[in-house]
């Protein structure tokens, strides 16, 4: 042969080989060419890995998506946001409100108060009041006691000696949380029981006085700040303490076949209150009081007080006991040397035996270490089986679930920095769905090869005024500024429509966010008028000020984000055309936070908040958040909305929490401490073959109120695959 | 001419010696933390990192530290900062998913280019030459990175086949051949866009350097021999403007290390060039080290062969040297 030919025609041969592969690869439309099994896949894409998976330790996007699916906890929020039970196949909230007798204390009638007294005179007077003749269950007495504690105060180098005078005390186990009961029974000790002569003075401490003695008495302040010295909820004369009765599903396994009770909840429970492990969720379970077991599969929560958030904080994941509380943690062990014996029941249903559990590794060196975070076993819908750090997390469905087997055998979560890769292997199949960037969502939304969702998300972006400036005291100052920027436009031209204006802290899309609260007007006009009556006026150069002095501030941001960015040009644009002057600044994260936000300094701020689900807005809008680093940076006070933000912690009803939330969310709209100004939607495209099946019948996917998909997630399957309905 | 060569190598070993010196200062020099120990990282305690650096050895002199690396490479237990694992399996590993790339992209380039290169010379200043001419500047002029954009937005576009990373997602349980044909096809386009780059400079040198020896007397003998115009070609003349190309081969060579970090990065192909460019963004040192040194022993081999394969095909050099 030639060489002239060779030279042509092995390159042609080697590129058509090549190329003639293409037609052997799976397409978005035809997915199943190489195997039928790709159907029984459900890949998820994510820009970030997963940090740990753990659902005490984590709080990452990432991870919290794998946790969800491998773990479940004892409730969950269902498509209407009401909890409802998932580990816990039951659960009942009542409460023991208990009044402590005081010696030397009257009635009004002037007998001298004793224990059996309080007892009678409360039930004769529940009687005779309506619709309270059943709210209490049981009565007992506590009697008084005295106990002795000693507390190590390393600090001191010393040893203090606490004698504590527990008075004796008339529990009422009623049927239900009730905040009102001691108002309703007040006609029976009078008003001044709660608050005898003795402790004048609002400081808590001053409780402790006539029940605790400490020697050296010098050292009296630092025993009492020790962490084990005794809660001053423990002294309050009138004390709520709300109660959860867990009833647990039996039955339930972990991943590796060992079933699930009372211990791995307690377990977890101790594992996030324990220091060693750092768990995000602490604060959560701060309020609890006691934990106990009183069953195999049953449990008692005791509250240290009234704190209605505290009940959602067992959506928490669940962890095994059997492999994390032992001697070690290695899971061959683990299995190894414990057989699996009949029924789960491991001889452990004394409730004290759980305090003498054995020291395990983990008591030494906390569970971030484990590896057991980077291959969890749980009870959820799916089973862990292998990551590959940046690149992949696959789960298998678990055909045990007690809530029937998911529709998707497989589930992976593929790591896919880059938003472009992720759309190319989107289109092409290699993906079961993706989330269009803002420019994107016209042209995905409108191809019908896909199926699209799109819903708010719970996250706004606001401006802040920095209250402690003297400029922005005034909150038609604060109204007027918000008033000169046209907001609708900024949801048009700088989202491209993709979000919707928010008029206060909650999500738009709770119960808890009030639709009524009217959106503040864009108004250049009426801004200026607001600033004269303020007693602003325009001065020679043009600019707004008032007794000589420059209206004008600087507004800040962080760095990286291209709306924040853009949004500090629109601003400043638009007071510039009220005469009102502004700088601008974007600053880098961390020195965004270190340097302005935590010390104050600054005058007003673009940054948005995800806000979850939760009506609890303490951290952000109380006004004893404010201090240095906490999150109410802006410095709002107000003690109304303090007093609803109390009022809604100690409210376990529902309606009444809608009730107060709307309440504080139209006080803080006619404050205006933030410029609200829009919550942005999330897109979501999917493959269209992902249909769902419920009750044997196959449907299209369905949404929640929300209008999000994926809380159906396990009955989704992808058209024509049957999904396997027995396990 | 084994004494040389013997010569050669030590003067080449002395100057890998140097050359892992002056890239392990300038890396160690050049700013910035690797991000295990980045002190502004939020998720991590100062004492937490201090013990990090030290068992990296960040804390040890400069020197120091040189002479562990080269210890724990030589016995092979250098480990990555980032993961753990030994480099020089992670090299290995990155390096055959780079081969066959490299492999496939040599062979068209070096195969096609000659009788494009060939065939412009012969017909120079023709409507093809032209042609052939713009389309080969256009290419080179062309940053690779948007060439690479645009093939993948098409390939996707209109035929909806996966072209990024090295496999399909999600077909484990296909038939055995399914695996082979998948990475096939993956091959595919970043090989072509490697290949038709490549094509487009040395189709460029083989012009240039044909044009050069066309008009040689020698050519015209062996026309007036009355050998057919293949030999002509392909045999006396062809040949001698081989002699470059022998260079370029060898200078070919450390490719494998570097030559198309961008390619394979925009198509998240997990090829050596990607692994030392994510190391040299995280700071992974012990990657960084040694893929450079890599690097340097590669170019010397390829210089290497190509002064021995300079000397084989050229009689001048060989007798010159002996």
């Amino acid at each position: 042969m030639r060489p002239a030919t060779l030279l042509i025609i092995l390159p042609l041969v080697v590129t058509i080989i090549l190329v003639q592969s293409l037609f052997w690869i799976p397409t978005q439309e035809n997915q199943d060419r190489a195997t039928p099994e790709r159907l029984t896949r459900y890949i998820d894409g994510s820009t970030g890995d997963a940090r740990v998976l753990n659902p005490i330790l984590s709080s990452d996007v990432a991870s919290g998506n794998i946790i969800d699916l491998v773990f479940d906890g004892l409730l969950e929020y269902d498509e209407n946001l009401e909890l409802r039970g998932v580990l816990a196949k039951d659960w009942e909230l009542s409460e023991f409100a208990s009044i402590a007798v005081l010696p030397d204390a009257f009635f009004p009638d002037g007998r001298a108060v004793d224990a059996k007294g309080i007892e009678d005179r409360v039930i004769a007077s529940l009687e005779r009041l309506p619709a309270t003749s059943d709210l209490v269950r049981s009565v007992h007495i506590e009697p008084a006691r005295v106990e002795v504690r000693e507390i190590d105060l390393p600090q001191e180098e010393a040893t203090a000696t606490l004698t504590i005078r527990h008075p004796a005390r008339v529990v009422f186990h009623l049927t239900r949380i009730d905040p009102d009961f001691f108002d309703r029974i007040e006609g029976v000790l009078g008003p001044g029981y709660a608050r005898p002569p003795a402790s004048g003075s609002d400081d808590p401490s001053s409780t402790f006085d006539e029940f605790i003695d400490v020697e050296p008495a010098h050292l009296r302040r630092q025993a009492l700040a020790s962490e084990n010295a005794p809660a001053a909820e423990e002294f309050e004369i009138l004390r709520h303490q709300p109660i959860i009765d867990f009833e647990l599903r039996r039955g339930v396994r972990f991943h590796d076949g060992h079933e699930f009770d009372a211990g791995d909840v307690i377990f977890t429970f101790d594992a996030i209150v324990d220091s060693k492990n750092i768990s995000p969720r602490a604060s959560d379970f701060e309020p609890v009081e006691s934990i106990e077991r009183t069953g195999s599969h049953a449990l008692r929560v005791i509250y240290k007080g009234l704190f209605s958030p505290a009940v959602s904080a067992w959506t928490i994941g669940i962890l095994p006991e059997h492999i994390l509380g032992r001697r070690s943690f290695v899971f061959g062990d683990s299995n190894a040397d414990e057989p699996e014996e009949g029924g789960g029941e491991r001889g452990r249903d004394d409730p004290m035996a759980g305090s003498e559990r054995m020291p395990s590794e983990q008591d030494r060196e906390g569970m971030r270490e484990s590896p057991f975070n980077r291959s969890p076993i749980g009870t959820g819908a799916f089973r862990f089986v292998h990551w590959e750090s940046d690149e992949e997390i696959h789960l298998v469905r678990n055909d045990d679930y007690h809530d029937g087997p998911a529709g998707f055998a497989h589930y992976h979560m593929r790591i896919i920095p880059d938003p472009l890769i992720q759309d190319m292997e989107f289109r092409t199949g290699a993906l079961d769905t993706y989330s269009p960037q803002p420019h994107q969502v016209d042209r995905f939304l409108q191809d019908p090869a896909w199926q699209n969702f799109s819903y708010l998300g719970n996250v706004y972006v606001y401006i802040g005024w920095n209250m402690n400036k003297e400029i922005f005291q005034d909150p038609r100052v604060r109204r007027a500024l918000g008033m000169a920027i046209n907001i609708p436009e900024i949801i048009e031209h700088l989202i491209y429509g993709q979000g919707e204006r928010t008029t206060g802290p909650y999500s738009k899309n709770t119960p808890w966010y009030d639709p009524d609260v009217p959106a503040l007007p864009y108004d250049p006009d009426a801004a200026i008028a607001l600033l004269q009556e303020v007693g602003y006026s325009k001065g020679e150069d043009g600019w707004l000020e008032k007794n000589g002095e420059r209206l004008e501030f600087n507004l800040i941001t962080n760095n990286g984000n291209e709306q924040r960015k853009a949004l500090l040009s629109i601003a400043q644009n638009a007071w510039a055309k009220i005469g009102v002057k502004s700088n601008s600044q974007i600053i880098e994260w961390a020195v965004f936070l270190k340097d302005f936000i935590n010390p104050r300094d600054f005058d007003a701020v673009i940054l948005g908040w995800s806000t979850g689900i939760d009506y609890d807005l303490h951290q952000v809008w109380h006004s004893s958040q404010t201090e240095d680093g906490k999150l109410n940076f802006v410095g709002y006070k107000n003690l109304e909305v303090d007093a609803i933000i109390e009022d809604l912690r100690k409210t376990y009803d529902r309606q009444e929490q809608v009730r107060l939330a709307h309440a504080l969310h139209r006080k803080v709209a006619d404050d205006q401490p933030y410029t609200f100004l829009y919550a942005s939607r999330s897109n979501i495209v999917l493959d269209r073959n992902i249909v769902m099946t419920e009750n044997g019948e196959t449907t299209g996917l369905r949404t929640t109120s929300m209008g999000r998909p994926f809380y159906y997630f396990n009955r989704w399957h992808k058209n024509g695959v049957n999904p396997e309905l027995t396990p | 001419m084994i004494r040389r060569i013997l010569y050669l190598f030590w003067q080449r070993i002395a100057l890998l010696f140097v050359i892992s010196l002056i890239g392990h200062a300038v890396i160690h020099l050049a700013p910035g933390e690797p991000s295990e120990v980045d002190p502004f990282n939020p998720m991590m305690k100062a004492a937490d990192i201090e013990k990090i650096r030290g068992a990296f050895h960040l804390d040890e002199p400069l020197w120091k530290q040189y002479i562990l690396w080269m210890r724990d490479l030589s016995r092979g237990d250098l480990r990555s900062f980032k993961d753990g694992q030994p480099v020089l399996s992670k090299i290995w590993q990155r390096f055959l998913n780079s081969l066959p790339l490299f492999i496939v992209s040599t062979l068209l380039v070096w195969t096609i280019s000659f009788p494009i290169g060939i065939h412009a010379a012969l017909s120079r200043g023709s409507p093809v030459d032209r042609i052939s001419n713009l389309i080969a500047w256009a290419l080179i002029s062309i940053p690779g990175f948007v060439l690479a954009y645009l093939l993948i937005l098409g390939i996707v576009e209109n035929i909806g086949v996966p072209v990024i990373g090295m496999r399909t997602f999600g077909n484990d349980g296909a038939p055995w051949w399914f695996s082979i044909i998948d990475l096939m096809w993956h091959i595919t386009p970043i090989s072509l866009m490697m290949a038709v780059l490549g094509i487009a400079t040395l189709s460029r040198y083989t012009r240039s350097q044909m044009l050069d020896v066309i008009e040689a007397d020698y050519i015209r003998t062996a026309r007036a021999k009355g050998l057919d115009e293949s030999t002509v070609i392909y045999r006396h003349a062809l040949r001698n403007a081989l002699l470059p190309f022998i260079t370029m081969f060898g200078l070919m060579v450390p490719g494998l290390v570097g030559g198309s970090v961008i390619i394979e990065s925009i198509f998240a192909w997990p090829g050596l060039g990607r692994l030392a460019y994510e190391a040299i963004l995280s700071r992974d040192y012990p990657i960084i080290l040694t893929v450079n040194l890599l690097g340097a022993v590669l170019t010397l081999i390829g210089i290497s062969i190509s002064d021995i394969l300079y000397a084989v095909a050229d009689p001048r050099i060989r007798h010159r040297s002996s």
